[in-house]
């Protein structure tokens, strides 16, 4: 199983790679599951962030106010290139798709059933549903390797999708646990070598 | 077209923006509320059209208000209503991302790294059932969920090809 985990050089990217690469994964999303492609695009294809960065960076997008992915786009423009960073990839996530919705919209508008769309799309949603399980599937056979992380994991998901708990309360109760197991100890402390 | 409704347009999305925790998703019964029984921008059965179209057509789904604001107002409402849905929470964040790079080698970051990511899989796996509730009414749906599921963890096919596939069987009648 090889993994983006062994390059920890912080990698060349440019305002336009940044643009580009929301761009693409904006593109690919038609029928949802933007954070999974978000994943496969910046973890698995570019090798910009780990996974457990790109989950971390994810738990963050999610906590704050805002669309989940534009956050995320947010982020990752700003960890390499700042404000203008942040634009650039907030850019590449919403300029193309908002003309192609515009333009989608007034075609709605105008003409309202556009026969067989409706049929096309359930299709497309129940695989973009597929895609959104497959990348927890992915990253828990990645992360999840020893008894607390899966305790973790499984009382996540409990709290979440069987108990209907509010995303802050779940994190209330977890992320302390977590942190408190994970809190790095003196000698285990690796420093990385680059500047 | 007049300013008040821009004014309404501003103070309605972003207001959204700063109180959508958790994703867009979170504020769309309050979006409702306000774009259909507040301003009759639009109605019931239109919310659920662009609701759907926002949700399938590529980028974020919180683009929906673009479709709100060009109903209200225009091509201009449109532009102003995404602006004031995107900006203020992506300023939150920005300021966000960086105290969170500037400390970087910090302990509690570093905990926050290995301890988050555990809990994260469990909310997405989460999420993926929520939805596969929300989405997925009857068993052709449900087999194809799976399919895709087990066909993208266990292959590199890209996942393009799937969804133009899904489509095809959703376009010929076989997904209910």
């Amino acid at each position: 199983m090889s993994r983006a985990a062994i390059d920890r050089k912080q990698p060349a990217v440019t305002h336009w790679d940044l643009a580009l690469c929301f761009l693409k994964i904006a593109l690919v999303s038609f029928g949802g599951g933007l954070s999974a492609w978000a994943r496969h695009v910046i973890v698995e294809e570019r090798r910009w962030l780990t996974d457990e960065e790109f989950l971390t960076s994810l738990t963050l997008a999610r906590l704050l106010p805002g669309p989940n992915v534009t956050n995320l786009a947010v982020y990752v423009g700003t960890r390499f290139h700042g404000l203008s960073g942040a634009a650039a990839a907030l850019a590449g996530l919403t300029l193309v798709p908002l003309a192609i919705l515009l333009s989608l919209g007034v075609t709605y508008f105008h003409y309202h059933h556009l026969p067989g769309f409706q049929s096309v799309l359930t299709g497309v949603v129940a695989a973009g549903v597929g895609l959104t399980l497959s990348m927890g599937v992915k990253a828990g056979l990645d992360i999840l390797r020893q008894p607390m992380a899966i305790a973790l994991a499984a009382a996540a998901f409990v709290g979440m999708a069987v108990l209907r708990w509010p995303l802050w309360l779940v994190l209330a109760g977890l992320a302390p646990i977590g942190m408190a197991w994970y809190w790095p100890r003196e000698k285990n402390r690796e420093e990385d070598p680059s500047p | 077209m007049n300013g008040g409704v821009l004014l309404q347009i501003i103070v309605t999305f972003g207001s959204l923006s700063l109180l959508s925790f958790g994703g867009t998703n979170t504020v769309l019964p309050e979006m409702h509320r306000q774009a259909v029984t507040g301003y009759h921008w639009l109605t019931d059965q239109q919310f659920a059209s662009i609701f759907a179209i926002s949700q399938a057509a590529p980028g974020p789904s919180s683009l929906i208000v673009s479709l709100v604001g060009l109903k209200a107002a225009g091509w201009v409402g449109a532009l102003v209503a995404t602006l004031a849905m995107f900006t203020p929470s992506a300023m939150v964040t920005f300021a966000a991302s960086r105290a969170w790079e500037r400390f970087r080698d910090a302990k509690w970051r570093i905990a926050a790294e290995k301890g988050l990511a555990p809990i994260t899989v469990g909310l997405l796996l989460a999420s993926g059932l929520v939805i596969t509730r929300a989405a997925d009414h009857e068993w052709s749906a449900i087999m194809l969920t799976g399919a895709t599921t087990l066909l993208l963890v266990t292959t590199r096919v890209n996942p393009l090809f799937i969804m133009a596939g899904a489509g095809i069987l959703g376009g010929l009648g076989l997904v209910k």
